[in-house]
């Protein structure tokens, strides 16, 4: 695949440094003192629990949580407390937990309406990637299998330049067919992109990241390299319960 | 029951339906991506009507009266969206309270503007008479109002079907924080919306005026059986508010031919049988 999402530049250093993150919602402490970076051209798994603030941490980085203290920098600009839109202009693809698949419009509608500037050939780079969704093109997207909106829901993130992608949760409610084909197309994506990526499945994590924060209440409690949490057996099992 | 009466009285109720599907389209819209019940939408529907009274009067012609109606329409939405409601997203007792204060500042402002009385709105003269059917009277004007209600229908259609916009739009109506993140500005859309929401419902207001008259109640007296429209055809769906007006305009012309005083009435009853078999409405839940 070559969707060209990443310049020579981007291909290495920082991509994302969220420092210090707090968000509240109501009285409720949801994060504390995030800090996280992910490396330009890596996968950076974020763990935990159910509840331990992962998704709030994409949602406050996309600007849908508006965070109450720290700060988010994407290629060293502030994005704290943006606006959805102009995060996602800057070159940053959000793929939500419920997948977010617009269920009333076909999957051609849903890529077309991502794509902010009409460019025929990268769609069809990107239906080539995603060759189940090519014959699904005219069915609306609410007739489609969990393991196809979630295609849907990563094609869509990619039919523009993306120079991060945040994925949460892909895996999740996927049979196992399904979640083999989805760490292939992700393994492709993470050649071109940077991704951060939220997941429950630890062994997916373990085989698509580089790097890894494992959240818990709403704080970090572990980061270093994928590969080392894999061999430490206690921390796994304390804070994602495997073994 | 002759066909040409049943002929007579379903043409009747087609007309009364477009009217009603004119009104409740906007608002139907409105609600759909914005999540705002506008009270003030039959206001609206009232402006239009005063304002194409009024330009008919200065030029003479009666479809610059119709096109000035809809922009006045247009730009008050866009005035109440940006300097008002748009504060109070996510505050449905706030929007309640502030369409319904809207209400009374609209109407006053008729009243101060254009007096208190009932006043004429002549219909222009290639729209005066009838048509036979079936051996049976049908006013030009009627005619006039089906044409209108499916042209309209149909431009609205093609917009939300064959256009990015329209995409938008409906993509929105569905989730439109997920909107957001594909890189697009919902509150101008939000601000479209408003602005199509009000030029439908004053041009509907603009087209009625000649047929129901034209005076400071208008605009109450048809918000609630576009609110009808609106939840037997479903929140959001612009089908729906076609399908939903039609079936109201129709069964009340029905009814009011053989019990006058039911005519009313029967729209609540028909609105409570389909909540009772789709409690969504007719198309609710399935997009614009």
């Amino acid at each position: 695949m070559t969707l060209g999402t990443m310049t020579a530049q981007e291909s290495t250093g920082q991509a994302l440094h969220v420092d210090h993150l707090s968000v509240y919602i109501g009285e409720l402490h949801i994060l504390e003192d995030v800090t996280l970076r992910a490396s330009r051209g890596r996968c950076t798994a974020l763990l935990g629990r159910n509840g331990s603030g992962k998704t709030t941490t994409l949602k406050s980085i996309m600007g849908l949580v508006p965070p109450a203290g720290g700060r988010v920098t994407f290629y060293g600009r502030d994005i704290t407390g943006r606006p959805a839109h102009e995060v996602a202009r800057l070159g940053i693809g959000y793929v939500p937990e419920d997948r977010g698949v617009f269920t009333g419009l076909t999957v051609r509608e849903n890529l077309l309406l991502a794509q902010r500037k009409r460019d025929d050939e990268r769609l069809r780079r990107v239906v080539r990637l995603f060759s189940e969704l090519d014959p699904l093109l005219d069915r609306r997207a609410g007739t489609l299998s969990g393991g196809e909106r979630q295609m849907v829901a990563i094609a869509r993130a990619l039919v523009n330049p993306v120079r991060l992608l945040l994925v949460d949760e892909p895996s999740k409610g996927l049979a196992p067919r399904a979640v083999r084909r989805l760490a292939e197309l992700l393994a492709e994506v993470k050649k071109e992109a940077t991704v951060l990526l939220v997941e429950q499945n630890f062994f997916l994590a373990a085989e698509l990241a580089d790097h890894c924060y494992v959240l818990d209440s709403g704080r970090t409690v572990y980061e270093g390299p994928m590969g080392e949490l894999e061999a430490d057996e206690e921390t796994r099992r304390k804070y994602l319960g495997v073994a | 029951m002759e066909l040409k009466v049943v002929v007579s009285l379903l043409l009747q109720g087609v007309s009364l339906g477009m009217l009603y599907f004119l009104i409740a389209s906007g608002l139907s819209l409105i609600f759909g991506l914005m999540g705002v019940l506008n009270l003030a939408h039959g206001s609206l529907f009232m402006w239009g009507a005063y304002v194409a009274m009024t330009v008919y009067g200065l030029t003479g012609s009666f479809a610059l009266g119709l096109v000035g109606g809809l922009l006045a329409g247009a730009a008050l939405g866009v005035v109440l969206e940006t300097t008002l409601i748009r504060r109070l997203y996510g505050n449905p007792v706030g929007q309640i309270l502030l369409t319904l204060g809207l209400i009374l500042v609209l109407d006053e402002t008729v009243k101060l503007i254009w007096g208190p009385t009932l006043l004429p709105y002549p219909k222009p003269a290639f729209l005066a008479g009838s048509a036979e059917v079936l051996g049976r009277a049908f006013p030009h004007y009627r005619i006039f109002l089906i044409v209108l209600g499916a042209l309209v229908w149909l431009v609205i259609h093609l917009v939300l079907n064959r256009t990015k916009v329209g995409l938008i739009i409906r993509a929105g109506v569905e989730d439109r924080e997920m909107v957001t993140t594909l890189g697009i500005d919902v509150k101008k859309v939000f601000t479209g919306v408003f602005a199509l929401g009000g030029a439908l419902a004053a041009l509907g207001g603009a087209a009625a005026g000649p047929f129901l008259l034209v005076y400071p109640q208008l605009g109450l007296n048809n918000l609630f059986p576009a609110i009808i429209v609106v939840v037997i055809g479903g929140l959001g769906s612009f089908t729906g508010s076609v399908i939903g007006g039609l079936l109201v305009g129709v069964t009340q012309s029905f009814v009011g031919y053989y019990e006058p005083q039911l005519a009313v009435a029967v729209n609540v009853a028909l609105m409570a049988l389909v909540l009772l078999v789709r409690p969504h409405g007719l198309l609710g839940h399935r997009g614009v």
